[in-house]
C-alpha cells in the first residue's frame, strides 16, 4: 500500500482530493494522514513517512516550499495542488515537480498518479527539490535552475547555460554552453512557455535562443542571428518585429 | 638720363631662334612623318614653335596649341606645362599682349607639378620678371629675378645664369642704382667669357661701358668698350657694333679726343643706319653734333643736330607711342586684375551670401521640422493613446462578454442544482471544466492572438458547459479545413465565442429538435473564414429576423469592434458577415491569417 499524505490549508480541498482518491485507488493507497498548518504537515510526515505528498502551495501565509525547507530529508514523491498559476507555478514547472490545478479534475488526477507508479513510486529526487527551493528562495525574481526529462532520467542545469533549444516534433534538442547537447521529451512549446519570460525568444518555428547568446543580427527577410556558439540561425519573417523589439529592450 | 644701350637677352626659356626658314620646313616635314601622337612630336612641335615665334607668331601659337592639345591626349604633364609657357612666349614676343602672356606663364607654373621641372618654372618666373621690366614695374619685376635666381641657385648647372645676371644689372640700372648695377653686370661678364656666350659677354661689356661713362670713368669705360666693339667686329653684328661705337664716340669726346671722337661717331652713324636702329642713329648724331660744335664745324654740327631733333622727333613719337603702348598695357594689365579682384570680391560676396541664406534657410527649415514634427509626435502620442485606450476598452469588453455574469451566474446555478440532486459526480465534472474555461479565458484576456488551436479547445469547452446545462440540447462539430493549420494559425480569442452564445440562446427554439452548430475554418485566399452555422429557427416570431437580432447583440459589437481594431492595425479588410439560411443562420466572420512563424 501506498502511504499518501494530504497537506493544504482549506478543508474543501482535502475533502476533495479524498473524495476522487478513495474509491478509485482505495486499493492500492491509503490516506495515513492530512495536514493544514505547516507546523501539523511536518510532524504528519515525520512520523509517517509517506510515500506520496499532496502538498498545496500556499499555506496560510506561508508556502509548500517551505514545509520542504524545514524537512530533514525528503523520501517521498510529491505532487503539488494549487489553485492559481503564477510564480509558484513557473517554479515547479522548472524543477519538474508533478502539479495539479484546483479544482482538480479527475482525468488530471489519473495522469499524475500513473506518472507515479511508472515511477515505481520514488521519491522526488533530490535535485528537483534542490531546483525548486533554489528557484524559490527569497528575492530570486528569476529561476536559475531547471530540470529537463532526458531519455535516460533527467538533467539539472543552469537556464542561463542554455544557448538555445531546437524542435525535433515531439522531442527538443537542447544545446548547452559547454556545447553539450541533449534531446528532451517535451515539445518546444512547451519550452517556449517556461522560458518566455526569461529572455528567451522563439525566432522561428524550430529554434528557441537565449537571447543572451545572441552575438549578431544579419538583416533579411526575415533576418538571421550569429550565437556565440557560432551557429546562425534563420529568424522568421513574421517574428521578425517582436524580436528586434525585444533584443532592442534589453 | 641716357636712354639705356644695353640688349636686354630675354628669351630665356624659349631659347627662341631666328631660325632660318629651311630648318622651319624640315621640322614641317618630319612632323608631318610622325603619325603617332606622342612626347617625340610634342617636342618636335615645340621646336617648331620657337623657331616661329618672331617670324610667324600666329603659327607658333598653333603650334604650341597643338602641342598643348597633344600632351593633354597622352596624358604627359611635362608637355602640358612647356606648350603652355611657349603660349605665354607667343604672347608675349609674338602677338605683344603682355596680359595673356601672363596668364599663361601662370597657367604653365599651376601645371608645373608630378614632377616638377626645375628649368621649365625658372624660366617662367625669369620671362614673368621681364614682362614686369618692360612695363616698368622695376620692383615687381625685380622680385620675380630674385625668385628666379633662388631657383637657379638650386640647380646644378645653372643655364641662363649670365642672362640672369645681365638683366637684373638693367633693373638696377634703371632703378639708378649703380653700384649694384655694376656688380651684376660683371658678374654676368665673368660667366659670360667663362662660358663663351658672346652675345652676353658683348651686353655685359656694353652695359659696364655705359655705366662707366655715367660715372665718369672714361678710361675703365674705354677697357670694356674696346672689348665689346672687338667682339662684335668678330660675330659681325652691327647693331652692337653700333652701341659700341657711340659709347667709343662719347668716351673720346669727354677726354677731349675730338678728331677721334669725330671718327667714331660717323662710324657709328653708319653703323646705326646700317642696323637700321633709329635710336642709335640719334645718339650717333648727338655726339657728332658736340664734337661738330667744339672743333668749331658749326654747318657740320648744326646738320647733325637738325638730324638729331629730326630723329628725335620721330623717336620721342615712336616712344611716346611706346609710352602710350606701356600705359596701355599697364591699364590693361591693372584693369584686369582690378576687375580680377572686383570678380573675385563679387564671387566671395555671393558665396557668403549664399552660406549666409543657405544657413538661415537650413536652420529655420531644420526648426520648422523640429516644430512640425513635435506637433505630429504629440498628436501622434495622442492618436496612439487614444487607440490603444480604445484598444484596452475593446478587449476588456470582450473578456466581459466572454465571461458574461449570466454566464456565470448560470453556471453556478447549474452546479446548484446538480447538488441538490446529489448529482455529485456531474456537478465535479461542471466544476472542473468551468474552473478549466475561467483559466483559459483569464490567461488569454493577456494576449492579442492565440493558436486557432487552443482557441478551438477553449470554444469546446464552452459548448460542452453549455450543453451539459442544457441537458444535451444540440450537438456540435469544429471542422479545420486541411490547409490550415492550427497550431501555427493565431486568431483573436474567442471571438466566435458571442456567435455561438447567440445560437445557443437565440438560435433555437424552446423545443428544438436535432439543434446543431456547425463550426467551420477555411481559408479564403489570405484570409481566414470562420463560420458559425446552426440549424435554428433564423426568424423570429414577432418578425424581427435572428440576423437583425444577431446585428444587435452586445456580442456583434464587440466583435465588430474588435474586427475594426484588427483592420486599422493591419491595414486588413477583415469583416463579418450574417447570412440567414432556409433554416438557421450563418455567421462568418474573416480577417487576415496571421502565422505564429
Amino acid at each position: 500500500m501506498t502511504k499518501v499524505v494530504i497537506i493544504d490549508d482549506e478543508l474543501h480541498c482535502i475533502n476533495r482530493l479524498h473524495k476522487l482518491l478513495m474509491p478509485a485507488y482505495g486499493n492500492m493507497l491509503t490516506i495515513c494522514g492530512t495536514a493544514q498548518t505547516i507546523e501539523e504537515a511536518a510532524r504528519l510526515i515525520t512520523i509517517e513517512q509517506p510515500d506520496l505528498v499532496f502538498l498545496d502551495v500556499q499555506i496560510h501565509d506561508k508556502t509548500g516550499f517551505d514545509l520542504l525547507r524545514g524537512l530533514r530529508s525528503i523520501n517521498f514523491a510529491i505532487i503539488f495542488t494549487t489553485a492559481y498559476e503564477n510564480f509558484a507555478i513557473q517554479a515547479i514547472k522548472f524543477s519538474a515537480i508533478d502539479y495539479l490545478l484546483k479544482p482538480v479534475d479527475e482525468d488530471d488526477l489519473n495522469n499524475a498518479l500513473l506518472k507515479f507508479m511508472d515511477n515505481a513510486k520514488q521519491k522526488t529526487a533530490v535535485e528537483k527539490i534542490d531546483a525548486l527551493l533554489v528557484n524559490t528562495q527569497a528575492g530570486n525574481i528569476a529561476p536559475k535552475k531547471i530540470i529537463v526529462p532526458t531519455v535516460s532520467g533527467f538533467e539539472f542545469m543552469d537556464v542561463a547555460d542554455i544557448v538555445r533549444c531546437n524542435s525535433d516534433i515531439n522531442y527538443t534538442t537542447i544545446y548547452l554552453k559547454n556545447k553539450q547537447k541533449m534531446v528532451v521529451a517535451k515539445t518546444l512549446k512547451e519550452f517556449e512557455s517556461m522560458l518566455s519570460p526569461y529572455s528567451f525568444f522563439r525566432i522561428h518555428n524550430s529554434h528557441l535562443v537565449n537571447l543572451a547568446y545572441i552575438k549578431s543580427y544579419n538583416k533579411g527577410k526575415g533576418g538571421s542571428v550569429l550565437l556565440t556558439d557560432g551557429t546562425e540561425l534563420e529568424v522568421s519573417s513574421r517574428r521578425k518585429d517582436e524580436f528586434l523589439k525585444k533584443l532592442a529592450a534589453m | 638720363m641716357r636712354k639705356l644701350i644695353v640688349i636686354a637677352f630675354w628669351c630665356f626659356a624659349a631659347q627662341v631662334s631666328y631660325a632660318q626658314q629651311n630648318i622651319v620646313d624640315s621640322l614641317k616635314k618630319v612632323i608631318a612623318s610622325t603619325p603617332a601622337n606622342d612626347t617625340n612630336k610634342v617636342l618636335l612641335l615645340m621646336n617648331l614653335a620657337r623657331a616661329t615665334v618672331y617670324s610667324n607668331p600666329d603659327s607658333m601659337l598653333a603650334y604650341a596649341d597643338e602641342a598643348l592639345k597633344i600632351s593633354k591626349e597622352i596624358r604627359w604633364k611635362r608637355g602640358i606645362a612647356r606648350s603652355l609657357q611657349l603660349k605665354g612666349v607667343a604672347y608675349s614676343y609674338g602677338m605683344n599682349d603682355q596680359i595673356s602672356a601672363l596668364a599663361y606663364y601662370h597657367k604653365a607654373l599651376d601645371a608645373n607639378n608630378n614632377p616638377k621641372d626645375a628649368v621649365l618654372e625658372f624660366n617662367t618666373i625669369a620671362n614673368i620678371a621681364i614682362i614686369f621690366y618692360n612695363m616698368k614695374q622695376l620692383d615687381e619685376s625685380l622680385q620675380y629675378y630674385k625668385q628666379a635666381m633662388a631657383l637657379l641657385n638650386k640647380m646644378k648647372n645653372k643655364p641662363g645664369e649670365e642672362q640672369l645676371y645681365l638683366n637684373i644689372g638693367n633693373v638696377y640700372y634703371d632703378k639708378h642704382i649703380a653700384d649694384s648695377a655694376d656688380y651684376y653686370f660683371s658678374k654676368s661678364l665673368a660667366l659670360a667669357e667663362q662660358k663663351g656666350n658672346t652675345m652676353i659677354r658683348i651686353g655685359a661689356l656694353n652695359a659696364l661701358g655705359t655705366s662707366f661713362i655715367d660715372a665718369g670713368k672714361y678710361a675703365d669705360a674705354k677697357n670694356y668698350v674696346v672689348k665689346s666693339l672687338m667682339l662684335s667686329e668678330q660675330t659681325g653684328n652691327i647693331l652692337t657694333k653700333a652701341v659700341s661705337l657711340v659709347n667709343m664716340a662719347l668716351i673720346q669726346f669727354y677726354t677731349h679726343r675730338l678728331d677721334s671722337a669725330e671718327i667714331y661717331a660717323n662710324t657709328a652713324l653708319a653703323a646705326a643706319t646700317e642696323a637700321g636702329s633709329l635710336q642709335f642713329r640719334r645718339q650717333a648724331y648727338s655726339v657728332l653734333s658736340m664734337t661738330e660744335e667744339k672743333l668749331g664745324k658749326y654747318k657740320e654740327a648744326l646738320l647733325a643736330a637738325k638730324n638729331f631733333n629730326a630723329l628725335n622727333d620721330s623717336l620721342l613719337s615712336d616712344e611716346s607711342k611706346q609710352q602710350v603702348t606701356r600705359l596701355e598695357m599697364q591699364y590693361n594689365f591693372d584693369k584686369k586684375q582690378a576687375l580680377d579682384a572686383a570678380e573675385i570680391n563679387r564671387q566671395k560676396v555671393i558665396r557668403n551670401a549664399t552660406i549666409v541664406i543657405a544657413s538661415i534657410l537650413v536652420l529655420v527649415s531644420l526648426g520648422g521640422i523640429i516644430v512640425y514634427k513635435r506637433r505630429k509626435d504629440i498628436l501622434q502620442e495622442k492618436k496612439e493613446a487614444e487607440f490603444n485606450a480604445q484598444v484596452a476598452d475593446t478587449e476588456m469588453k470582450a473578456l466581459r462578454a466572454q465571461m458574461n455574469p449570466h454566464f456565470i451566474y448560470n453556471s453556478l446555478n447549474s452546479i446548484n442544482d446538480y447538488i441538490d440532486k446529489h448529482d455529485t459526480a456531474t456537478a465535479t465534472l461542471y466544476t472542473t471544466k468551468f474552473a478549466k474555461l475561467m483559466r483559459t479565458i483569464l490567461e488569454n484576456s493577456e494576449r492579442k492572438e492565440v493558436p486557432l488551436a487552443d482557441d478551438l479547445r477553449a470554444l469546446e469547452l464552452y459548448m460542452q458547459l453549455e450543453n451539459m446545462r442544457l441537458q444535451n440540447k444540440f450537438r456540435y462539430e469544429i471542422k479545420v479545413e486541411d490547409a490550415i493549420d492550427a497550431e501555427n494559425t493565431l486568431i483573436p480569442p474567442l471571438i466566435l465565442q458571442p456567435f455561438v452564445e447567440n445560437s445557443i440562446w437565440h438560435g433555437f427554439s424552446r423545443n428544438e429538435e436535432d439543434a446543431k452548430i456547425f463550426i467551420y475554418i477555411k481559408k479564403q485566399g489570405n484570409m481566414i473564414n470562420c463560420s458559425v452555422e446552426d440549424n435554428g429557427k433564423g426568424i423570429a416570431p414577432d418578425t424581427v429576423t435572428y440576423s437583425q437580432a444577431q446585428k444587435k447583440s452586445l456580442g456583434m459589437k464587440i466583435t465588430r469592434a474588435r474586427i475594426d481594431i484588427i483592420n486599422s492595425i493591419k491595414k486588413s479588410n477583415a469583416a463579418i458577415n450574417i447570412f440567414p439560411l432556409e433554416k438557421g443562420t450563418r455567421v462568418e466572420v474573416t480577417f487576415p491569417e496571421a502565422l505564429a512563424f
